[in-house]
């Protein structure tokens, strides 16, 4: 049996939805008044496998319920009921993460359908981070062209890898990305375009002018940068490595020494020492391999599981 | 007031409010830079002494935006002015301090504060 969650202040509005959802007869309907009322029934018999919720209520409103319900449950989606007047709010609730809505005067047409739509969507998601959660290695390989955007879309594959293997939680998630993105970035800029540092500082204009142009010439453009990861629920191992002639990282000046604070050099490599637990360059240079390992905080932001 | 893609200006008496409006990452410089030129142009041309970089709209940042704020902070010290951050997430701190930058800028809590710690009042 399937639980909807109907939340709204109106009782005629709550006995009209619950109405319209009991005509399916796998559907099971709770009810509560307004958001706080809402979660306080989750907590105490738990979460509804979806909730309808008015917007404009007391107490807390449906903007507030889908951001606590996004944050706490974020497996039980919402579908929103908007009326005139609404539809500013509306939208702030589905950019929180709302799966749907419904206009209330629509209602009788089309609740069941989007409720159908939506138990669907969410179903198939939920069996696939339940699969997730037994994976226990995960390894992969990519080769990547300078493109910067391959490079962002590849740091946020990598973050949902460990906070899907219970690595971390999203705070820690986003320091791995951080660190991530300075190596892939390091790659690509210092090592397979080979545009040095000292063009930054007074003015970046140069450093980028010279990236787009050697972007576009042999042998740049035809470097690629090879990236390796091996997480396990213990540590994420990141190799990245680029095809450039590599650099001395111990020529790098300390970025932290007063003297040398004026210096464009360096903070990248700091932040990647920073957020990671172990970052070693081989000896060429231009491969770094980064080490997370399983961090304190890896239950913080885990996906709230449901059997 | 100006309002780029990447940053929000505007000039308070001598000084510069800067918002950066998306989360810069280093992997967009190429399309910061432009931008980024049009603050420092207003910092050389615009008569700004000091300036105040609200950072309450961005969750974390990484080297390119130290780099964007240490070259902002060249500009304005070439001028005898005040550099004020505010609006800075933990993790921002976090980078701030990791980079030391916390020992050469005044960090607020609120806007109007580093607005009046960078006029100096």
């Amino acid at each position: 049996m399937t639980t909807v969650l109907v939340v709204d202040d109106s009782a005629v509005d709550r006995r009209l939805v619950g109405g319209l959802l009991e005509k399916d007869a796998n559907l099971q309907v709770r009810y509560a008044i307004h958001g706080a009322d809402a979660l306080s029934g989750i907590k105490q018999r738990g979460p509804a496998d979806l909730v309808v919720t008015d917007l404009v209520m007391p107490e807390m409103d449906g903007l507030e319920l889908v951001a606590n319900l996004r944050e706490s449950y974020p497996h039980v989606p919402t579908i929103l009921m908007t009326s005139r007047g609404s539809e500013e709010i509306a939208v702030r609730a589905l950019q929180a993460g709302a799966a749907s809505y419904v206009p209330k005067r629509l209602l009788a047409q089309e609740l069941l359908d989007t409720v159908h739509r939506v138990l669907v969507v969410t179903s198939r998601q939920r069996g696939q981070t339940r699969l997730l959660a037994h994976m226990a290695r995960s390894q992969c390989d990519f080769v990547l062209e300078n493109d910067c955007t391959l490079v962002e879309s590849l740091v946020r594959y990598f973050q949902d890898c460990v906070v899907q293997m219970g690595l971390c939680g999203e705070a820690e998630c986003i320091r791995i990305g951080m660190a991530l993105e300075e190596a892939l970035v390091n790659a690509l800029y210092h090592g397979n375009l080979e545009v040095g540092s000292e063009l930054r500082g007074e003015d970046d204009s140069a450093f980028y002018l010279t990236a787009a142009e050697r972007s576009r010439q042999s042998p740049f453009r035809e470097r690629r940068i090879h990236v390796g990861a091996d997480i396990t629920r213990e540590e994420a191992v990141f190799t990245i490595r680029d095809e450039g002639p590599g650099f001395n990282p111990t020529s790098l000046p300390d970025p932290t020494d007063p003297e040398n604070l004026e210096k464009a050099s360096g903070r990248g490599i700091l932040l990647m020492r920073a957020f990671m637990d172990n970052v070693d360059y081989n000896s060429a240079g231009n491969a770094v391999t980064l080490v997370k390992r399983r961090s304190a905080d890896s239950s913080i932001g885990k996906r709230e599981e449901r059997p | 007031m100006k309002q780029g893609k990447l940053f929000l200006t505007d000039k308070i008496g001598r000084t510069l409010l800067v918002v950066p409006l998306a989360n810069i990452s280093s992997l967009a410089g190429e399309h910061v830079q432009p931008e980024l030129n049009t603050v420092l142009a207003e910092l050389e041309e615009g008569g700004a002494k000091n300036v105040v970089i609200d950072l309450e709209r961005l969750d974390y940042f990484g080297s390119v935006m130290l780099a964007a704020m240490h070259m902002m902070w060249k500009r304005v010290r070439e001028n005898d002015g005040r550099m004020v951050l505010c609006g800075v997430s933990e993790l921002g701190k976090e980078v701030l301090q990791i980079a030391r930058f916390d020992t050469l800028w005044t960090i607020c809590g609120r806007r109007e504060e580093a607005l009046i710690s960078a006029a100096g009042e």
